[in-house]
């Protein structure tokens, strides 16, 4: 139940952040630090889908942490997705910048539901593999809007929900994606993943609407910058905006790698409450078992279903 | 009927044993025989009973001190004798006495008139600290505990402790403490005997422990005798007034953060008094300016209550009623809430069954409990509460046997019923039950422990404590794949147990230990030993501890805790018990801690079981303090030079690791200085190493996401900055009237006065703008301080 404690915790810990900002006078601010050195290493972002567009698995060295400018592609690999079939797609890098790509034919689209799939990377001397595969997805019956009056830390307003139910039968996962406008909400606390119809296994909130939180979550989160655009003053929805929501069905082991991802990013939401960092582990296996180099990153397959609409006048 | 239950009953066959061996009265003495003085101690003033009192024989250069009620027994040769009566803070006496025959003695002890004249004090057994075999244990009163600079004006017991050697905190804000590298889980945290299981008022900065109900604080950290059990690290043993038996009374104070009441009195003269004690926060009153109009219903407050009352039947039997009840509550609106508490009470019963043979029968019961809810209306919603609830008897012997011997034996049987998650989810109307089954558990001890004088330079202190663990049904018990260490283990295969079968069952013999020798009258070496076993486990991932952490005892698949440890001391005080100090080494072993995977869920998680680890601890450290007791200027400096470490399969390489808590150096100055009758300041500063923390060493991008990430797999491999503060506080004493029992006071303080923002975590992240279309996110590290300013205020205490 991880979810509704995410989501309880973060109502409750800025509360008490209020609280003890009140008292106490806390305060965060950006400091220097000096990091120990790291070893640089293979990430590969290879997230697949069946949407007829092109498909990337980007290739990349990994990055001193607050070098997030540098972009230090891996080239010269060999890059296949093969299927359960025996098909095999090959992603080429055409514009030599660690962007392996695959183009639908016409009419087509990536993969089949119900189908498994393996990655395998070749290079520097180096075979890596990870496998993955299609799940059903969930179609979006609708997407609502309501006007509501402020609350703790939400300012009144334009607030929007989806509605989707989920399948019959345990360990169906989604990856909820909403776009403002045409644009990727990608701040990591608004990532927003459902394991059934709640927050994590052994819950057992199958074939449910999805809770309350999670259709919630397609509203964005202000920052704290006092632009006017996206600060807090601001609601999420203004008439005439578009949404659209996309779910990404994800398999098991890619809704813990998000999870775990979105829990090492937002890890001060959490203040004093925080846990230790830890890494997100990765599906990209080395063959090579006693090899010292390691990858970081994910491979998985989605099939997506998706709905918008168009923000009207309350 | 299962082996593990014969255990059980085996406890309560050998304590019922024990009472009516005991309950014969024994015959008056043959000549020749020793004879018994036996009585209470007690504060002329209030009549309350003190705690700790030396009573010392010049003419057999014999003594003892009362015990935690205010008893004390000596046996010794029938003749005449001056015996001392003295307790630092009160005015001493001595009783000449001719002793035929049993004699009972209660005696009354003044408080020193004024303090601040020049008054010599000459007790003579003063030291304590050197004559006594205890070690590694710090005893705070009250009054020293109400002059330190608080936060915010508030006295706080926990906040004070955090001051002494060996004890550190993760930082203001997080409950609990640390003893010589052990979690805060690992602290029995007593209140009037009953354990309290969440020690937090409004998160970590304040503790439910009532300034104005309190009468003693004592802390073991080390050489824990047999009588304790049940946790590795410390026992905080906290006793309740008993209420002014003279006459009616009370005290109070308004602060920022809590007002307070205490009404105390006797309900018969000398016979029954009882202490009310209340507080209450009024946060939300102060906050309700910054909130909006539109959170009618929120609320922000905590509260407790504490009281006590007892009844002396007769010079035998005297019984004790105290409890405790607090809870913080926060409301959101009809949105969402979220309120937690302890709530305690204690039956005691104290009894002489002869002179030589005190003994008390505590029952208590104790529950902590939260609860969470959020959600518009009932068609969604989420409710969710979770608590543990213990029942026990704990009947405890004291045996004064000889002068030189004061034997203690005793036992304990625990019930434990522990509801880890009762969760209800509603979606659209249609709801859904994800609640945790209940579990139960049954702990039970016995010990025997001795007090001997060998002579006059060596003093032993030995006992033994076997306690016993039946984790039981009904509940149904899980098997785990062995798996990788650090990745979570599915469950196999799973066992269903009716009510009382056990599921697993645990025991362990616990022995304790220590020894004085005394190198001349203001010199003693101390040595002491003690192993300790703990049951129950607070499962907590964050660097501060939740209010949602839940307890789960030892199971099947969780091993019990256990710790040995080793210290040596050396005691010396000078000028006549002005300074008393003292230098210790410890060396701490622990086997079985709980640690977690990467990502573990702990909530409402059936199978929290294969998210677990356990490791290995070790801790050793330098303790150094010197307390100046006497004179217009008085306090203590403390110096803990220590490492604190965990070596766990699946974390940081399997090697050994600083824990989080790990303060390499740590120092802290009290002082207390009388300006004049009026006027009195106190200061503390702070001077601690950055406790480690895990940083990031690279990034890599997925999806548009920035994720950090440790390319050496290291756990707490940064310090984060020193952390050093300067709290100051100055109190007017009110003009006393004549013939006006009114008397007030004025504290002043000022909280970090040079406003430093000691840092309690450093974070990375994602910068929160959101960047243009098209940007690159940058990454950032933000220090978090908990108190950014100095902090100012202004309390206003008052007796009557």
């Amino acid at each position: 139940m991880s979810i509704y404690k995410t989501i309880n915790t973060s109502k409750i810990t800025s509360f008490a952040a209020l609280l003890i900002v009140l008292l106490f006078a806390s305060c965060t601010d950006v400091i220097d630090v000096e990091l120990q050195e790291g070893e640089v290493q293979l990430s590969v972002d290879a997230w697949i889908n069946d949407k007829a567009e092109t498909q990337v698995v980007r290739l990349r060295l990994s990055r001193p942490y607050f070098d997030t400018q540098s972009i230090d592609p891996v080239t010269g690999a060999s890059v296949v997705i093969t299927d359960n079939e025996g098909s095999a797609f090959v992603f080429t890098d055409v514009n030599n910048d660690g962007d392996y790509t695959w183009e639908p034919p016409n009419g087509q689209t990536f993969g089949e539901i119900g189908n498994s799939y393996t990655l395998a990377i070749e290079t520097d001397g180096q075979r890596y593999t990870a496998t993955s595969s299609m799940n059903r997805v969930v179609t979006i019956d609708s997407i609502t809007q309501e006007f509501r009056d402020a609350e703790l830390g939400d300012v009144e307003g334009i607030y929007a929900e989806f509605f989707a139910r989920d399948f019959e039968g345990l360990d169906d996962c989604y990856w909820i994606k909403t776009f403002k406008n045409g644009r990727f909400l990608n701040k990591p606390q608004e990532l927003n993943i459902a394991y059934d119809a709640g927050f994590s296994a052994g819950a057992e909130v199958d074939g449910l609407i999805f809770i309350p939180p999670i259709r919630d979550a397609i509203n964005r989160i202000p920052d704290g910058a006092d632009d006017a655009v996206d600060d807090s003053d601001v609601p999420p929805w203004a008439p005439g905006d578009s949404i659209f929501v996309e779910i990404h069905s994800i398999p098991v082991d890619a809704f813990t790698f998000l999870e775990q991802a979105r829990r090492q990013m937002t890890i001060g939401d959490a203040g004093i409450f925080a846990e230790p960092l830890a890494n997100v582990p990765t599906n990209i296996i080395n063959e090579d078992a006693n090899s010292t180099e390691k990858a970081l990153g994910y491979f998985c397959v989605s099939a997506v279903s998706s709905l918008g609409r168009r923000i009207e006048e309350e | 009927m299962s082996l593990d239950l014969k255990a059980v009953w085996l406890i309560l066959l050998c304590l019922s044993v024990q009472l009516s061996l005991f309950a014969q009265e024994p015959t008056p003495p043959a000549s020749g025989e020793n004879v018994t003085l036996n009585g209470y101690v007690k504060d002329a003033g209030s009549g309350e009973t003190l705690i700790g009192v030396n009573i010392y024989i010049k003419e057999l250069d014999k003594g003892t001190a009362t015990n935690v009620y205010g008893f004390y027994s000596l046996s010794i040769p029938p003749g005449t004798y001056n015996i001392d009566f003295s307790y630092l803070g009160y005015q001493n006496q001595t009783k000449t006495l001719e002793l035929k025959a049993n004699q009972s003695l209660d005696i009354e002890l003044g408080e020193e008139a004024a303090a601040l004249e020049e008054v010599i004090v000459v007790g003579e057994r003063e030291d304590n600290n050197v004559t006594n075999s205890e070690m590694s244990t710090n005893k705070m009163d009250i009054q020293t505990i109400q002059k330190l600079p608080a936060l915010l004006g508030e006295v706080d017991v926990v906040r004070s402790i955090q001051l002494l050697p060996g004890v550190t905190t993760v930082g203001e804000g997080a409950t609990g403490f640390n003893v010589r590298g052990g979690s805060i889980d690992q602290n029995l945290m007593l209140l009037d005997e009953a354990p309290v299981y969440n020690s937090s008022h409004l998160f970590g900065f304040f503790s439910v422990y009532n300034p104005d109900a309190i009468k003693d604080v004592k802390l073991y950290k080390g050489g824990i005798p047999a009588r304790y059990g049940g946790r590795l690290s410390s026992i905080l043993d906290v006793r309740m007034k008993e209420g002014n038996s003279k006459r009616f009374s009370g005290s109070g104070g308004i602060g920022f953060i809590f007002s307070r009441l205490a009404l105390e009195g006797p309900i018969l003269k000398d016979k029954a008094s009882f202490i009310v004690a209340a507080r209450r926060s009024y946060i939300d009153i102060l906050a309700r300016p910054f909130l909006n109009d539109d959170l009618s219903g929120t609320a922000l407050n905590f509260y407790d209550l504490t009281l006590k009352a007892n009844y002396k039947i007769n010079n035998k039997n005297r019984v004790y009623l105290s409890g405790y009840l607090g809870r913080d509550n926060f409301r959101f609106g009809d949105d969402a809430g979220f309120n937690w508490g302890n709530a305690t009470t204690t039956l005691r019963w104290n009894h002489l069954f002869s002179d030589k043979l005190f003994s008390n029968f505590t029952a208590y019961y104790s529950n902590y409990d939260y609860e969470l809810n959020f959600g518009d209306d009932l068609e969604n919603r989420f409710d969710w509460n979770a608590n543990i609830i213990n029942y026990s008897l704990k009947p405890e012997f004291s045996w004064f046997l000889t002068p030189d011997n004061l034997v203690t034996f005793g036992g304990q049987g625990i019930v434990y019923v522990f509801e880890p998650g009762n969760a209800i989810g509603v979606s659209e109307g249609e709801s859904n039950d994800i609640s945790l089954n209940k579990r139960y558990a049954f702990e039970g001890s016995i010990f025997i422990e001795n007090e001997q004088t060998i002579n006059s330079r060596l003093t032993l202190h030995y006992g033994l404590r076997w306690s016993y663990f039946n984790y039981m049904g009904e509940g149904r018990a899980y098997e785990y794949e062995e798996g990788t260490p650090g990745i979570r283990r599915e469950a196999v295969s799973f066992e269903d147990f009716d009510q009382w079968e056990s599921i697993q069952t645990y025991n362990y013999l616990e022995p304790r230990a220590s020894i004085k020798y005394q190198l001349n009258k203001s010199t003693s070496l101390k040595a002491s030993y003690n192993r300790m076993a703990q049951y129950l486990h607070l499962v907590s991932n964050t660097t501060a501890s939740t209010p949602v952490d839940v307890w789960t005892p030892s199971t099947n698949n969780i091993k019990p805790q256990l710790a040995d440890q080793v210290a040596l001391g050396y005691f010396k005080n000078f000028k006549n018990n002005t300074f008393v100090t003292s230098a210790e080494i410890y060396y701490k072993d622990f086997q079985n801690m709980v640690e977690y995977i990467d990502g573990a869920d702990l909530l409402l998680n059936e199978f929290l079981e294969g998210d677990l680890l356990t490791g290995d601890g070790r801790a050793y450290g330098f303790e150094l303090q010197i307390e100046k007791k006497k004179g217009r200027l008085t306090g203590w400096m403390s110096y803990t030079l220590a490492r604190t470490e965990r070596r766990v399969d699946g974390i940081n390489n399997n090697d050994w690791y600083a824990s989080r808590f790990d303060q390499t150096h740590n120092f802290s100055t009290t002082l207390f200085y009388d300006l004049n009758k009026r006027w009195s300041l106190s200061a503390n500063f702070v001077l601690n190493s950055g406790t480690p923390a895990t940083f990031p060493t690279n990034n890599f991008e997925l999806q548009g996401y920035i994720i950090p990430n440790n390319s050496n797999s290291t756990r707490n491999n940064v310090r984060i900055p020193v952390y050093h503060r300067l709290d100051i506080s100055a109190t007017l004493q009110g003009k006393k009237r004549e013939g006006k029992r009114w008397s007030g006071n004025w504290v002043f303080s000022v909280y970090n006065i040079y406003s430093r923002r000691n840092p309690f975590t450093i974070y990375f992240q994602q910068q929160d703008l959101r960047p243009a279309n098209g940007d690159p996110i940058q990454t950032e590290a933000v220090r978090l301080s908990v108190v950014g300013n100095f902090i100012p205020s202004v309390a206003y205490n008052f007796n009557f």
